[in-house]
């Protein structure tokens, strides 16, 4: 299967280095989460990633193929982003917004084939949100319209799936639901899944490998329990952090140190 | 709401030949339709009346009416195209037509060349209408180069940088008018959508511009539904935002500027008739665009009809009708609409 290998690449953005030499490299299938402190470097590798925002240097595979050599349609077909702050035409209904994932693979003259109604179906059934596609966006509740944006993105059918912070500004179910759905898609779809999360013990949870980023390096990845060290964490994010194993799971669980009180 | 959309396309496309009849029928001299279509069956050669009676509406109604009526409609659709666009290419419901700078640009040309009294008439047209058009083409030009950010052009600079340009390009205008008081009223005139004839002419000039300006907006369509998801998602599903920018902004402005050359200021037609569209169509842009280029048309060409004869035998300018009529419609939508529009 065809690993997203990211090899020594530099991002700049206004003569400020943010990232400055970085290589990493996501299983395909496999969920990888990303986790470091503010301004680490997290979206702006997303931006990268999907040739948003321009490399100075490096390289970018997907398998063999140069994806820094893609069309925009191109890479738009092979890696779908799931972004934290998305604007969303309130007067769009649910399935308008989902069909709009099929636009690397429609020419701009033509309509949707039958295809791509039934990829669309596809996407909305495996979301959860398929009752929904008659709805106005604007009328959905935010764990809903998480699922909607989802599943415009499965709708680009991608090999990679990106996520920046999926779960935030979620009430504690709607968070365990769209982590089961970010798990089935390694299942079903047979995808690398890149995750980013400020919560470090829910990315421990969901992800079978956790990268930590600071200041756009990579300094540790692996598995949560190698990667989550009282001493490495206490460092990158510049706080007394305790790393607590939970007993029944093997799973990190990391806390802040300090008595706030 | 219209679902389907060749039930609301018709709809639309039966209010506009209804509008165009009545349009050329009433005036100082009414034209009975039987005659208009007597009249239009002549001239196509289909039938052959030569009864007094008949032919001296001829001249009325081919060298004044249908003109006209004509240029009202390539300007209503125009506009309200325009505005289309540029409410979905800003993301922002309160875009028209002269945003970026089209409206204040032309008004600057048409005022210079009011006041400088230049009178010749190239072209057979008015040399307001040549400065006018050069006007806003050149504005658009200054926002869209003042606004570029190393080779992107954020859509807010470019929002602040139309307001800006605009604004000194308005004071320019009312500096030149003060100095120069005995044009004030033509060029005031002129503003307000004062209609200066010509004949055909406008009509066979703004074509191509309609023509042109409509296919390049219309091949986009589907991607304007993209950009409602922003700029960076727009370009995460393979859209090359800026040189759709640019593709939409150059088409939207030519429309603009043929319709504010030869048919002055319009306004609320950019503005109202797609928002009044979008309840009825539903804001895909595929949908959408079509319709409001019938129903701007179908808009201007009543409006005009309103100005022509409700103060008879003076003349109203039809950006005055526009503004009375189409916002009481306006806010009746609104308020009897439960969702936003946009």
């Amino acid at each position: 299967m065809d690993p997203l290998t990211i090899s020594n690449i530099s991002v700049s953005y206004n003569k400020q280095t943010v990232i400055p030499d970085l290589s990493l490299s996501l299983p395909r299938p496999g969920i990888v989460g990303l986790v470091g402190p503010n301004g680490a470097g997290k979206s702006t590798l997303i931006r990268a990633i999907t040739g948003v925002t321009p490399i100075s240097r490096g390289k970018i595979y997907l398998g063999s193929v140069d994806l820094l050599k893609l069309s925009a349609l191109d890479r738009a077909r092979r890696i779908a982003v799931v972004p934290q702050h998305a604007p969303m035409p309130d007067n769009f209904k649910v399935q308008e917004i989902v069909m709009l994932g099929r636009t690397p693979y429609l020419p701009i003259w033509q309509n949707e084939t039958a295809n791509d109604h039934a990829v669309v179906t596809r996407a909305l059934k495996q979301t959860n949100v398929y009752s929904l596609k008659e709805r106005f966006v604007g009328d959905l509740s935010g764990g809903e319209l998480q699922r909607v944006v989802i599943a415009r993105a499965l709708a680009q059918e991608p090999d990679v799936l990106l996520l920046d912070e999926p779960t935030a500004h979620l009430d504690l179910k709607h968070q365990a639901s769209i982590l089961r759905l970010i798990n089935s898609l390694t299942t079903v779809n047979n995808m690398t899944v890149l995750l980013t999360m400020h919560d470090i013990n829910q990315a421990a949870k969901c992800a079978d490998t956790v990268a930590l980023i600071s200041h756009g390096i990579i300094q540790a990845y692996g598995s949560p329990t190698d990667v989550y060290t009282s001493e490495r964490l206490s460092k990158v994010y510049d706080t007394q952090v305790e790393v607590i194993t939970h007993t029944d799971r093997e799973l990190p669980f990391v806390t802040i140190y300090d008595n706030l009180q | 709401m219209l679902n389907s959309p060749i039930a609301s396309s018709l709809l639309l496309f039966v209010i506009l030949i209804t509008a165009i009849i009545l349009g050329v029928a009433i005036g100082s001299v009414p034209i009975p339709p039987r005659i208009i279509m007597d009249l239009i069956l002549n001239r196509m050669s289909i039938t052959n009346i030569t009864i007094e009676e008949i032919s001296k509406y001829s001249t009325i109604l081919f060298d004044i009416r249908m003109p006209r009526v004509a240029l009202m409609a390539l300007t209503g659709a125009a506009l309200a195209t325009a505005g289309a666009t540029y409410q979905g290419l800003f993301r922002n419901p309160l875009a028209d037509p002269y945003l970026v700078g089209v409206a204040s640009g032309a008004g600057l040309g048409a005022t210079i060349a009011i006041t400088t009294n230049l009178n010749s008439d190239p072209l057979g047209i008015s040399i307001i209408t040549i400065a006018a058009f050069a006007g806003g083409i050149i504005t658009v030009g200054i926002v869209v180069m003042t606004a570029r950010v190393s080779k992107t052009t954020p859509v807010t600079t470019m929002l602040l940088a139309g307001i800006a340009i605009g604004s000194f390009a308005t004071a320019s205008t009312t500096l030149l008018m003060l100095r120069r008081p005995d044009g004030l009223q033509r060029a005031f005139n002129w503003m307000l959508g004062a209609y200066l004839g010509g004949g055909w002419t406008p009509v066979k000039i703004m074509i191509p511009y309609m023509v042109l300006g409509s296919l390049f907006i219309f091949i986009n369509a589907r991607a304007l539904n993209v950009f409602q998801l922003g700029e960076e998602q727009a370009q995460q599903l393979g859209i090359n935002v800026e040189r759709l920018k640019i593709i939409l902004i150059a088409a939207a402005t030519l429309m603009t500027a043929s319709a504010v050359a030869f048919g002055g200021l319009i306004g609320f037609v950019g503005l109202i008739v797609p928002h009044a569209l979008r309840i009825l169509t539903g804001p895909d842009y595929r949908r959408l665009l079509p319709c409001c280029l019938l129903g701007g048309a179908s808009f201007l060409v009543l409006s005009d009809l309103a100005a022509r004869n409700i103060m008879a035998p003076q003349e109203l300018p039809v950006g005055i009708i526009t503004a009375l009529t189409g916002t009481p419609f306006f806010i009746f939508l609104l308020r009897k609409l439960k969702r936003s529009v946009f």
